[in-house]
Parts: structure tokens; C-alpha cells; sequence
């Protein structure tokens, strides 16, 4: 197998509608796959690793391509690219939380192809975006036969390849919470170089009450520490209540790298530099987030 | 002072504009009737007997034009070391290597053939760590080691992993030790890296019925791929052409010969038909050649006061599964093995080891960007150990005009001088002047490491040039060293506009390099094609001139003598009457009454390198050099003390190139080796798993410098005293920015953090583990 | 099952038929005869088969022929020639921008779309713009420069 061509043969669709997608994924059902950037599909196809016998472009349906805002939160259909993301003006001054994450992502042209449900949906954990949704509470909507439901993107993301999606469903849309007023959030990315697969990645949010107590944090940690992303709920709850310190955010830090499950192969750092390098991140991302809350409104 | 009137300015680059528009042609675009496209079957094992392979079905498949198994290809290339078929015969020994080729219609079919090709292997013990590698009882990479043929200066020892051990003495070490104050020993490590050169190799090759070959090829070396097709195969040489167009990047992967013979085979199989190949990245990585890994340990005496008593040195290089090239570059690396000092006492012995790593090849720098990461941090770290600083020890030890080098040569008077670039560097970096350590939590640092290297090439080898006048007066110059992205041409082209004091729009550099046409050159190679293109190009304008002169003189009646060739004419100073211009001259003079003088116009010129010897075998004693090109780097770093993370914020670079030929090319050479070292220095590294696969064999896991991977300032001083016997004194530097960055890095780091480093890469993981254990020591 | 196509590519319309597995990169190199576009490791990292597709840089060595139904395609032959090349070419040229070239023609179609939006890019945009295309010769220096030059030269025609 080599990169330089596409060896497996395939049928090819361009549904225009969500309800033939769901046709066209209900009739083959596993010898389907979806594409929409295809930058990963692209390179497994090439590489032998999948070789579907059906391929479904979803990027001709135009109700799945949109950035809008309702009164609680912020939708995003599935195949928004990620430039369309980080060139959105909403997203870049209410949840630069999002923004930092997706121009975390890849390169130029590679945020050019790929999608949002594409990078959820291939459940790499080391995507950058992710973490950060998580963060914000987002909820995965999911279109089948059977009509739609949703999941937190916490229980869709279940494992290194592994979703939620049921056999003819595709996800149409994430929808992440406003953060609430007083909020804060940072994204924290290491990585060898620009454009590397993250090492670790951390998204937090700070959101604090009238008294300046933490009244919710989300602690999320990704990039290759378990077979998912980690939401710390204990670092979260050892920071709910308080009066933000640099020693308390060290406390909540450790809580949630002591949560890391990092596979011992990966050849980007070993395990031990990932948990150790984890709380510094945290705990620096938390210290720039509570930094954030004051700025009056700016998160 | 000479007055310059295109040697030294910045002449824009010849092929930039074919490049910018995407009409620059390299081999991969070449399309020809009949074409064949090659797809390669390769070993999933490190080391393993090939039992059967079993080609039915894929011959079966509609479009398959030719498979190609080792057996039917006998044949052992090799320009130092003939150790390798261009597919395995009998065994594998690495993981990656060649087994079958299929040449068919299309990509398609021809991976599809691959697929249905079965192979059955025993898999044999793999060794894959160099000092195993030696010891007794392990698993031999070639048994028949002593059936190669190999370059007389090569000492291979068979029954062992050793594909070359050379050895240098000079003087007493022993003595030299006890004369020692202190001596210091430590280990140094890098691991295998690949050249990423843009360009994947890609070879076109025809073999046609009537015993013509054909080759198209991204070779650096024209000359050497005929040479060395034609001694593999057993075919005369003029039946054979190589043409090299542009080259996307060689970076010394793409010397000597690589996929030619493949592609000629399958031609030859598939009834003549042109059969392609083009690697895939992966391939890049793990089929085609890499560079070698490194050990070194380095055992120094010094006085209190500085001065270098002895030093034993032991290198030894994975040369992985084949050692063509690995042999050559252990022996440079060991005629270099001291970096740019004069050392009383010297015990080195440079080693070329076999492992079942993929296979060894050149890489800017020829072993030099490896073990001046070892001397280099050495130095820093003798110099610490004595309490002396760093840029005082160096100066202290410089190898300047006069001294003695490890081979025994003494210096030429106009040598290069590596003590003003040190000193350079050091004004640059800003070495001794205190300035805030800590900057916003981060630590800053500065290191410094100075280099040299000659070209690593057999002491006899020669280039040429042919000049040819046009009939408009316009000249062509055609010569043998390829455009890979190193600019010489254009330098070239600058050299004749100088001789000819002609304008360079006036002159054309061929593009594209053909051995029917052009004329002979060893290699491109070794930072030596300035140097030798350049003198050969120098004397084929002269030689040139001088037939212009004698036809002139004839039709003007003047004592030859007496004229001068410049602004497209020959004429006598002063008499305006007496003047011709050149396009009169170029088919053939002719008098007033029509009789015809002289005849059409070449100028040919040729250099073969001078004052080269041979090295003894035993001591390493004589006279490897054309020129040394010396040279100092220095870095400024920052280094995040809690992830380890470390960013270089400005290099400061000197070379004494002696004379600038283009100013911008230069630079260009500067920043991109300096960048490439950079890569090398943080993250660029081999990572195989226990059974010698690759784990990352593609650009997402391997990763190189990206734009925003660079430091925030660059600086580089020229330092120019030329050398005689160099075309307007001009020393090559196309490898020597990638030399010494590694060093000058982990030495600035030191400087930042007090952590010492031994291993390349630096990742943030090694900082930050030494931070770690100096803190638990504390 | 082969399937008819129609795009605009540097200027011209054209129709293809084509595999559904074919890559847009192979369609313009070996249909359309287009070598600017170059293959250098076929998973999107390097850059080198970058081209424009309605205004936006992508690599064609992950997009299939058939996605690009309907779009607007320029490759580097498309935005200049030698006769008449456009600054950024030209801006190549004249700072040492360029030494093997492989890298080049992605590289200007990067820059190309930077400036396209943003006529006045900062040394961070340019870099973050260009860090899709991989070069391994000039260290990027000169590119940054060649940029920041036809930025200059470009701002200045509008004015």
C-alpha cells in the first residue's frame, strides 16, 4: 500500500439531503463509510487500513454546513470546516475556547478540508477539539432512521476509534453551552512542532460566582492519555466552591493528570513526562482561564 | 583588490523563474510512450531467509508487464562497497527492503500485482544496536563479506559486522595522557534520520532491444550512475545515457546510484518498454537510504592552561542492513575526527557497522553534523571541567594556518580561518555580556560550536566544462553537476560573465544533465562543485578566450597578446579599429576576401583536485583534503524550565567561504542548513520497535522544521580569506551550516539550565528529565 | 463505476470522466498535464500538491477528483507565467526564495490565498499561512521575505 494512489475501488454517493444519507448508510450499512474532508478517511483508505465498498460524501448537504446561535448555546453542523470555524467572527468572541482549539488543528489546508463531525467522529485522541466542546458541555446530535437524539460528546467519544453512532446514524450537529457569565476558559496545546498531533492537549473553563468563588469548572485533557479524552471530575470538584489559588489549581492540576492513562508506545513522550507535564499544563491553562474571567466578560 | 563585476553580486537565480511558474521539470514529470509504472513487494522482517516467492498470480493480472525477483537480478552495485542487490537475494535484512518489483500499465495494477504476490520467509535474529552489532556470536548481516568488491581505502572485516574499520594514530596518546592534567570521557548518541528531501527518488529507465540504455533520473550524479549501471551490469558505458533534470532536493541521499538498475531491468524484462518509479514517502523512509546512526565516545587530555594533550576517539556509525556509502563517510568522519583543532595525540577508530536498520547513505554534512555534536559538546565540557571558557579553549586549540591536522597536514598559509569565525560568532551571540537570564519564567542561554569539513572524495577526482560560443555571441556552458537547489550554476554562470566580462543574460547554464552530451564531472557532491565546476569552468572561458584570440589576431594582424576579450568583443585596448565582435567569430573567422579562419568555438576546461594522497592504512597519516572550510555557529535559546520545551531565538553563523560568489545563495545555504539542523537538533529520529520496523515512516510522526519552527533571528558573518587554488578563492559551504548546530544548541542549553545532554534528539522530554534529575539532586 | 466531471481549472472549464478513486492531484498531473502540482507524501503533510480550490488552499493528494465537481481549481500555472508572472513569482525570484523548487508551487498558492485575504500579513501570519508546505532547502527565511516583498509591491498597485 503506498500514498500515492487510492487502490480501493468504491461506489461512490452525494446524497443532497440528511434523510438519503440515512437511506443510503441504512441500505449498506458497514461497507459504508462516511466522507466529508476526508483527510483521515483519505490517508486510512490509502494506508489499507479501511477499505469500504461505499463511500457517501456529505458535503453537498447544505443543512449540515452552518455556525449558528440560539439563546443557550452555539450550533455547529457536522461539516463545518474548520476554517470556517476559526474565520467566524461569533465563534472568535464568545467561545475563543473553540477558536484556539481549531486553529490548533492541523494546517491551512488541512483546516480547509476537514470537518468538525469528521474530527469528532474519527475519535483520534489527540483531537484538539474535542477536549475543548467538552468543556463547554456540547451535546452530539445524531440523525437515523428512527429520528434524532443526543448524547454529551463525553459518552458519544467512547474509545481510539470508537463512537456512539449506531449502525445507518450519522452525527449532524454539536452543540456547545454559552458559558455562563463570569467564565473563563483556556486551550493548551503541546506538540513537537506546528501542525504535529498533539502530545497533550487541555481545555478549561473557569466559571465563578458574584463572591468570586469557582461556582463550576471543566477540566478536559487530551492527546494520546487513555483511549479517550479525560474529563477531570475531581479536579473539578476540588476547585467548585473555592477561591481560586495557586495552590488549590496545583491541587485540582495533579487531581487531574493522576486521572492520565497514557499507553506506554506512543512516540511522541512516555507516559511519565505526559502526567508530569499534565498538571504544569493545568494548572497553567486554570491560572490563564481565571486570568480570562476578569477581563470583563472576554473568555 | 580586484574589482568585481558579477562575481559577488546578487545575480538572481537562473532556474528561479522556471521554478515559480511550475513549468520546471523533474523526473517524476516526465511522461514517455509505452510507460510502465513500478510498484515494490517489501520485507516485513528486519532479517529473514526468503524460502519461496511465489509471482504466479500477479503475472497472471491483466497489465502486468514485468515482475522482477532478485534472482533474475545478480547483480552487486556499489561505489565503495559493493554490498547490495537492487532486490533481496536469499535473505532480508531490514525491514523495507526491496523483494519483487512489478512494472505495470499503471499504479493501480502494478500495487494490485504486489498484493497477489506471495513471499515465505524464516525469520532469522536481528541485531540492531551497533556495540551488540560487534561483539562475538552475533547475528551476521552478511556472511559473504569477503566476496565484495570495495575502494582500496576501505578496510571491511569479514566474519564480523564491520564494513569498514579505518584507524588513525598521530603521535604518542598514551604520553599525551599522562601529560594530561585532566581527562575527561564521555558518550555521545544520534539516532538514524532520513534527508526528507521534497522530492521522493524517482528513476525512469529503458533498456531497448538493440542494448541501448536509457536512464531519467533525480540523481545527484550523473557520471557516477553510469559508471556504476555499467560496471553492475557489465554494460559498455556508451550504451548507456543518463539524463538528471532538476533535482527536488538530494541533501546527499540521491549521490551514487540508487533505483536505476531496477527500473533497466524491468525495462529490459517488459520488452523495452521506459518503466517508472517513483518512491512513495514511506519508501523514502524505510526503502530507499537514510543516514546512519551514531556513536561516539570521546576520551580528552588537557593542561590547566588550555592545551589539548590527547584525545582517543571511538566512532561508530549503524550503517544499517548495506554500507555503500557508510564506509566512505566513517573514513571522512575519521580523517575529521577531532573537529577544527590541532591535538598533539590522537588515537581514532572510526567504525562502519552493519545492523538490520534500514541502510546508510550521505547527508549534508557526511558524518560531520554526527561527531561534531560529540567533539563539540566535549569541548564545552572539557572547558568547563578546567574552568576556562569555552570560546578561549577553542581559540586556544584552533586548527589555524600553519598547524598540524590529525592526519598529519599541515595547514595551508591561505587555510581558512577558523579562529575569526569563532571569534565572529562570539561578538554575534553576544558571548560574555550579561543580560537577564530569566524572561518571563523562561531561562535564556548561549552556546557556541565551531566546525570544519572537507569534500570526502577519492583524491584523484576530476570535473570539466565545455563553453561553447554561439553564433549571436551568446554562450552555453554545459557542465555535469545537477541543480538539486544548491544554486551552483547560477555561481557559475557569474564565473564565465566574470572571465568574459560578458553579461550573465548573455549566458545560458544548461539545464538538464546528459552523459551523451555533457562532459564529465565525478559528483555533486561533498560541497565540492563550486570548487572544481568552478576551476574547470574557469579554464574552459580561458581556454575559450584564447581560440577566440588566435582567430582574431589572425583577421586583426595584432600579436595575440595584445588582445582582450570583453563586452561581447576582442579587441586592442585603446584601437577602436582593431576590435571584432565575438559573434563574428563563432561558426569561423573571415578575412575580407572570404576565406574562412578557425572554426566554430569550444572552450573546454577540467580540474582534477590537487595535493590529495592516499591515507595510510594503519596510522591514517597523509592528505585528504582539497579544502577545509571552517566555520562557528552559535545559538541563543530559551527553555521553558517546567515542559523542558526549548526555542532557539537567534543563530549567529560564520563560514570562511573566501570569497562570496552570489551573496543570496549563500544565505540561502546558510538558513536552510541551519533550519535542517534545527529539525535534527528537537525532533527528527528514527523510533523502530523491538522487531526493526519503522514506527514513523511518514511526515505526520517524522516531523521536520516548519515555518514557524525557525528562530526569530539569524545571523550570519561571512568571513572571506580566499584560497589560491580556488575559483576567485571560493570554498564550498553547501553542508557546512547543517554542522554544529546540534552542539552549539545543547551547549546554549546548558548555558540556560545546567542540564547536560549526550542524545539527539533534545526533545522536550530529555530537557525536561534532566531538569528533573538536577533537581532531585539538589 | 466511472463518473462525469466539470471544473473550472486556472480559467478553463473542463469535463473528465473519472474513477471515484481517483485523486484530484493524479487527475491534474496525468489527465490534465498540469506537473506543477507535485506528489511529496500523499497524506496531506507536506503541502507540495497544494492548490487552490475556490480560493482556498487544499491538498489534492487527499481530495477526490469527484469532490471537486463543480468547483474552481487554479494550480500554479494558472496564476502567472514567465512572460507575465505574478508578484509573488516574481518576488520568489528576486529574494532567493526558491532552491529546488518542489516546494515552490504549493508554497506561492499558500501565499497566494494569504494575501488574497489579508494584503498586509504580519511575520506570524505569513508563517502561519505557509506552515502547510513543508520546504527542506531555504529554511523559509527567504520565503517569509519574498511574501512580506509582494505584499508590499501588491498593497501598493491597489493604492
Amino acid at each position: 500500500m503506498g500514498t500515492r494512489i487510492l487502490l480501493n475501488d468504491f461506489e461512490y454517493f452525494e446524497p443532497e439531503t440528511i434523510s438519503d444519507a440515512i437511506t443510503i448508510l441504512a441500505k449498506y450499512r458497514k461497507d459504508a463509510k462516511l466522507i466529508a474532508g476526508g483527510t483521515d478517511l483519505l490517508v486510512d483508505m490509502k494506508k489499507g487500513k479501511i477499505k469500504p465498498k461505499y463511500l457517501v460524501n456529505l458535503m453537498k448537504i447544505l443543512d449540515l454546513r452552518y455556525i449558528t446561535k440560539d439563546k443557550r448555546g452555539l450550533r455547529i453542523g457536522a461539516t463545518t470546516t474548520f476554517r470556517e470555524i476559526t474565520a467566524s467572527k461569533l465563534i472568535k468572541r464568545e467561545y475563543p475556547l473553540l477558536f484556539e482549539a481549531a486553529e490548533a488543528m492541523g494546517t491551512v489546508q488541512i483546516r480547509n478540508m476537514a470537518t468538525i463531525g469528521g474530527n469528532i467522529c474519527n475519535a483520534i485522541p489527540s483531537a484538539e477539539i474535542p477536549p475543548a466542546l467538552v468543556a463547554l458541555d456540547a451535546v452530539a446530535k445524531i440523525a437515523g432512521r428512527r429520528g434524532e437524539r443526543s448524547l454529551p460528546l463525553e459518552e458519544f467519544l467512547m474509545g481510539i476509534g470508537k463512537i456512539a453512532l449506531k449502525s445507518g446514524e450519522l452525527l449532524t450537529e454539536v452543540y456547545a453551552r454559552s458559558p455562563p457569565p463570569r467564565s473563563g476558559t483556556a486551550f493548551l496545546k503541546l506538540s513537537r512542532t506546528t501542525a504535529d498531533l498533539a502530545t497533550l492537549n487541555v481545555a478549561v473553563r473557569v466559571t465563578l460566582e458574584k463572591n468570586g468563588a469557582c461556582k463550576e469548572a471543566r477540566v478536559v485533557v487530551g492527546g494520546g492519555v487513555g483511549p479517550t479524552l479525560i474529563r477531570s471530575k475531581k479536579a473539578e470538584a476540588l476547585l467548585k466552591g473555592k477561591v481560586l489559588k495557586e495552590p488549590l489549581i496545583e491541587k485540582a492540576a495533579q487531581a487531574a493528570s493522576a486521572q492520565l492513562k497514557p499507553r506506554p508506545t506512543s512516540i511522541r513522550a512516555s507516559p511519565l513526562y505526559k502526567i508530569e507535564v499534565c498538571k504544569v499544563l493545568v494548572k497553567r491553562a486554570l491560572l490563564k482561564a481565571l486570568e480570562r474571567t476578569k477581563a470583563g466578560g472576554a473568555r | 583588490m580586484v574589482k568585481y563585476s558579477y562575481v559577488g553580486k546578487d545575480v538572481p537565480r537562473l532556474d528561479a523563474i522556471e521554478k515559480v511558474t511550475g513549468t520546471a521539470l523533474y523526473t517524476g514529470d516526465l511522461r514517455f510512450p509505452g510507460m510502465l509504472h513500478t510498484k515494490l513487494l517489501k520485507s516485513p522482517y528486519a532479517h529473514a531467509k526468503i524460502k519461496k516467492i511465489d509471482t504466479s498470480e500477479a503475472e497472471k493480472l491483466p497489465g502486468v508487464r514485468a515482475v522482477l525477483t532478485g534472482e533474475e537480478a545478480p547483480y552487486r552495485f556499489g561505489i565503495y562497497m559493493s554490498d547490495k542487490t537492487i532486490l533481496a537475494i536469499d535473505k532480508v535484512r531490514h525491514v523495507g527492503e526491496p523483494v519483487v518489483a512489478v512494472a505495470a500499465d499503471t499504479e493501480e495494477i502494478a500495487e494490485q500485482a504486489v498484493e497477489l504476490i506471495k513471499v515465505e520467509y524464516e525469520e532469522l535474529p536481528a541485531v540492531f544496536d551497533v556495540r551488540k552489532a560487534m561483539e562475538e556470536g552475533s547475528p551476521l548481516v552478511h556472511e559473504n563479506l569477503s566476496e565484495y568488491k570495495h575502494a582500496p581505502f576501505v578496510y571491511p572485516k569479514p566474519g564480523k559486522n564491520i564494513a569498514n574499520h579505518f584507524k588513525l594514530r598521530k603521535g604518542d596518546v598514551e604520553r599525551g595522557f599522562r601529560e594530561a592534567d585532566v581527562v575527561i570521557e564521555n558518550e555521545f548518541y544520534q539516532p538514524q534520520v532520513q534527508n526528507v528531501q521534497m522530492e521522493t527518488h524517482t528513476s525512469i529507465g529503458q533498456w531497448l532491444q538493440n542494448g541501448q540504455i536509457n536512464v531519467w533520473t533525480s540523481a545527484q550524479s550523473p557520471f557516477a550512475v553510469r559508471h556504476l549501471l555499467g560496471v553492475g551490469l557489465g554494460v559498455p558505458l556508451h550504451r548507456i545515457n543518463v539524463v538528471v533534470p532538476y533535482i527536488g532536493g538530494g541533501f546527499g541521499g540521491k549521490a551514487g546510484l540508487h533505483w536505476e538498475p531496477l527500473v533497466v531491468l524491468l525495462s529490459k524484462k517488459a520488452g523495452g518498454r521506459p518503466v517508472k518509479l517513483v518512491m512513495t514517502r514511506e519508501e523514502q523512509f524505510y526503502t530507499t537510504a537514510v543516514r546512519q546512526g551514531f556513536y561516539g565516545r570521546i576520551k580528552t587530555g588537557v593542561k590547566r592552561d588550555g592545551k589539548i594533550t590527547a584525545m582517543e576517539i571511538l566512532y561508530l556509525w549503524d550503517a544499517g542492513a548495506y554500507a555503500d556509502y557508510g564506509v566512505n563517510i566513517t573514513r571522512a568522519a575519521g580523517y575529521s575526527c577531532t573537529g577544527p583543532y590541532e591535538i598533539p595525540n590522537i588515537k581514532c577508530d572510526s567504525i562502519t557497522v552493519y545492523t538490520n536498520h534500514p541502510y546508510g547513505t550521505a547527508y549534508r554534512g557526511f558524518g560531520h553534523p554526527e561527531f561534531h555534536f560529540a567533539t563539540e559538546r566535549q569541548m564545552d565540557l572539557v572547558a568547563r571541567e578546567i574552568g576556562m571558557d569555552p570560546v578561549e579553549f577553542r581559540l586556544k586549540n584552533a586548527a589555524v594556518p600553519g598547524r598540524i591536522t590529525a592526519t598529519g597536514e599541515k595547514l595551508r598559509e591561505d587555510a581558512g580561518r577558523v579562529d575569526e569565525c569563532i571569534k565572529a560568532v562570539a561578538e554575534a551571540i553576544g558571548w560574555g555580556k550579561k543580560e537577564p537570564k530569566q524572561v518571563g519564567g523562561k531561562l535564556r542561554g548561549r552556546g557556541i560550536a565551531a566546525l570544519w569539513k572537507a569534500p570526502a572524495m577519492p583524491s584523484f577526482t576530476s570535473s570539466s566544462a565545455i563553453l561553447k560560443l554561439n553564433e549571436d555571441g551568446s554562450v552555453t556552458l554545459s557542465i555535469s553537476s545537477t541543480e538539486m537547489g544548491q544554486g551552483t550554476p547560477t555561481a557559475l554562470a557569474q564565473i564565465v560573465a566574470e572571465e568574459l566580462q560578458m553579461p550573465i543574460e548573455k549566458i545560458k547554464v544548461v539545464t538538464k544533465r546528459e552523459t551523451d552530451f555533457g562532459p564529465y564531472s565525478w559528483q555533486t557532491v561533498a560541497s565540492r562543485g563550486l570548487f572544481m565546476e568552478g576551476n574547470a569552468t574557469l579554464d574552459a572561458a580561458k581556454n575559450l578566450k584564447e581560440q577566440v584570440k588566435a582567430t582574431a589576431a589572425e583577421l586583426l594582424g595584432v600579436p595575440k597578446e595584445k588582445l582582450v576579450v570583453a563586452e561581447e568583443k576582442v579587441f586592442v585596448p585603446g584601437q577602436p579599429d582593431k576590435s571584432l565582435p565575438l559573434a563574428s567569430l563563432a561558426t569561423a573567422g573571415i578575412f575580407p576576401d572570404g576565406r574562412g579562419i578557425g572554426g566554430p568555438v569550444l572552450g573546454y576546461g577540467m580540474y582534477t583536485a590537487e595535493g590529495l594522497t592516499n591515507l595510510d592504512p594503519e596510522t591514517g597519516q597523509g592528505l585528504p583534503a582539497l579544502m577545509w572550510t571552517f566555520g562557528a555557529q552559535g545559538a541563543e535559546v530559551e527553555v521553558d524550565p517546567e515542559t523542558g520545551d526549548v526555542r532557539v531565538l537567534k543563530m549567529a553563523s560564520a563560514f570562511d567561504i573566501g570569497k562570496t560568489i552570489n551573496p543570496t545563495i549563500v544565505k540561502g545555504q546558510i538558513y536552510g542548513g541551519i533550519v535542517q539542523g534545527i529539525g535534527s537538533a528537537f525532533m527528527e529520529e528514527f523510533i523502530f520497535d523491538q522487531k526493526g520496523k519503522l514506527l514513523n515512516s511518514n511526515l505526520t510522526d517524522y516531523k521536520i522544521c516548519r515555518a514557524q519552527d525557525i528562530p526569530d533571528e539569524f545571523v550570519f558573518i561571512p568571513i572571506e580569506n580566499p584560497q589560491l587554488n580556488a575559483p576567485h578563492g571560493a570554498r564550498g559551504v553547501g553542508e557546512h551550516p547543517r554542522i554544529s548546530i546540534e552542539p552549539a544548541i545543547a551547549n546554549a542549553i546548558y548555558d540556560a539550565v545546567g542540564v547536560d545532554l549526550f542524545e539527539i534528539p533534545m526533545s522536550r522530554e530529555k530537557v525536561w528529565l534532566g531538569l528533573k534529575r538536577k533537581g532531585e539532586r539538589k | 463505476m466511472k463518473k462525469e466531471i466539470e471544473f473550472t481549472i486556472n480559467g478553463e472549464r473542463r469535463k473528465l470522466i473519472v474513477k471515484p478513486n481517483e485523486l484530484l492531484l493524479n487527475v491534474i498531473r496525468e489527465d490534465l498535464g498540469l506537473t506543477g502540482t507535485k506528489y511529496g507524501c500523499g497524506t496531506g503533510e507536506c503541502g507540495a500538491c497544494t492548490v487552490l480550490v475556490d480560493g482556498e488552499p487544499v491538498v489534492s493528494c487527499l481530495t477526490l477528483a469527484v469532490a471537486a465537481d463543480k468547483k474552481t481549481i487554479t494550480t500554479i500555472e494558472g496564476i502567472g507565467t514567465s512572460e507575465n508572472p505574478y508578484p509573488l513569482q516574481l518576488a520568489f525570484v528576486e529574494t532567493g526564495a526558491v532552491q529546488c523548487g518542489f516546494c515552490t508551487p504549493g508554497m506561492i498558492l499558500s501565499a497566494k490565498a494569504l494575501l488574497d485575504k489579508n494584503p498586509n500579513p504580519t511575520e506570524n501570519e505569513i508563517k502561519q499561512a505557509i506552515a502547510g508546505n513543508l520546504c527542506r532547502c531555504t529554511g523559509y527565511v527567504k520565503i517569509i521575505e519574498a511574501i512580506k516583498l509582494a505584499a508590499e509591491r501588491m498593497r501598493g498597485r491597489k493604492r
